[in-house]
């Protein structure tokens, strides 16, 4: 960065401005599990928010203090903090948070933005994600890639696997829903479609394997 | 010497008069003297010295003018150089869903389908 060495993003504020912002964004954090904001605020808020949650396990009396004067709404979010995500972190040694990048939230300054969320929370993206990859593979009848079997494992490390494999369900019920509706609207222009529909199913041939291919047609 | 003879030749010449106007006589003849060649070699008929160098400065400052107007193109394509967007080279396939999307980025259309489960799951927006 522009001046030298900087410990810190100073996010175009002084510092109590910048501190006020921080507590903003990890007191959401804390309420909703899942916050999009632009990745520089994303990347500090997760210093504080990791500090929080040691905080949490360590749980004494100035520990207490301390995390009462991070969050603006202690009397709602403590209980949460000092129950429900400190037991859930016990057994994990750092890494609660996760930032992962995503596309533009601002469509006007198209700022690079982000996603913070508690890793194993309820809106745990990469979960979902892999969730999602699992269903559609189902559905192709592929086998998954090394990637998504090594997110299996990390997704599923301390968590059970049944919530995955539900989750799993819903989405391949999703998918498969979306596609019903998809169907419907094309039902009409089905004839003008026809050969687009060919040019598609080449494509799709493309993503498909061999093995997986033959599979679908015995379903079929 | 010669200055010397000067000097004296005046009182002899005139001893009854001032010597302010002797003193007059005296520079002007040093100053036609010693100068008047080389002036009239630099400037040949302006014998002051001094307005002759700025009237050189001047006329070089006037002449370092803009001939034509800058076009607005040409002020543009000036101005907006090397601020052109880049190429997005960087694709790949979503694994969710299998549509083009940015690698390192949270496919769009994926994260649509997890906020519909969540909005499911935990509808009332206010934490839980």
């Amino acid at each position: 960065m522009a001046g030298g060495l900087v410990k810190y993003r100073h996010l175009s504020r002084k510092s109590s401005a910048r501190q006020a912002l921080l507590r903003g964004l990890v007191t959401q954090l804390v309420q909703y599990e899942h916050i999009q904001t632009t990745y520089a605020k994303a990347k500090e808020t997760q210093r504080l928010a990791e500090k929080l949650i040691t905080l949490a396990k360590r749980n004494n009396e100035p520990c207490r203090r301390s995390a009462q004067g991070i969050l603006y709404t202690p009397n709602l979010l403590m209980p949460k903090l000092f129950g429900e995500l400190r037991n859930r972190y016990l057994t994990r040694e750092g890494g609660y948070t996760r930032v992962v990048r995503t596309e533009p939230k601002n469509t006007y300054d198209q700022g690079e933005s982000a996603i913070l969320e508690f890793v194993d929370g309820k809106k745990d993206s990469r979960f979902m994600m892999t969730a999602k990859t699992l269903a559609r593979d189902r559905l192709l009848g592929r086998s998954s890639t090394p990637v998504t079997l090594q997110n299996v494992k990390k997704v599923t490390k301390f968590r059970d696997e049944k919530e995955l494999e539900e989750m799993v369900q819903r989405f391949m019920i999703l998918s498969t829903e979306g596609e019903g509706a998809l169907e419907a609207q094309s039902a009409e222009s089905a004839k003008l479609a026809e050969k687009e529909g060919a040019a598609a199913e080449i494509l799709a041939g493309d993503i498909v394997p061999e093995s997986a291919k033959s599979g679908e047609q015995v379903k079929r | 010497m010669a200055a010397m003879a000067t000097t004296f030749l005046p009182r002899l010449a005139s001893p009854l008069s001032f010597s302010v106007s002797r003193w007059a006589t005296f520079y002007t003849t040093q100053y036609t003297l010693k100068f008047l060649p080389a002036l009239s070699i630099a400037v040949p008929g302006v014998t002051i010295n001094i307005p002759g160098l700025l009237g050189d400065i001047w006329e070089s400052v006037l002449r370092a003018v803009p001939k034509n107007k800058v076009s607005h193109s040409k002020k543009r394509s000036r101005q907006m150089a090397g601020k052109a967007l880049k190429d997005v080279n960087h694709l790949c396939k979503c694994p969710g869903c299998g549509e083009v999307k940015r690698t390192h980025r949270l496919c769009q259309n994926c994260l649509e389908d997890m906020k519909r489960i969540w909005r499911q799951d935990y509808p009332v927006n206010r934490g839980f």
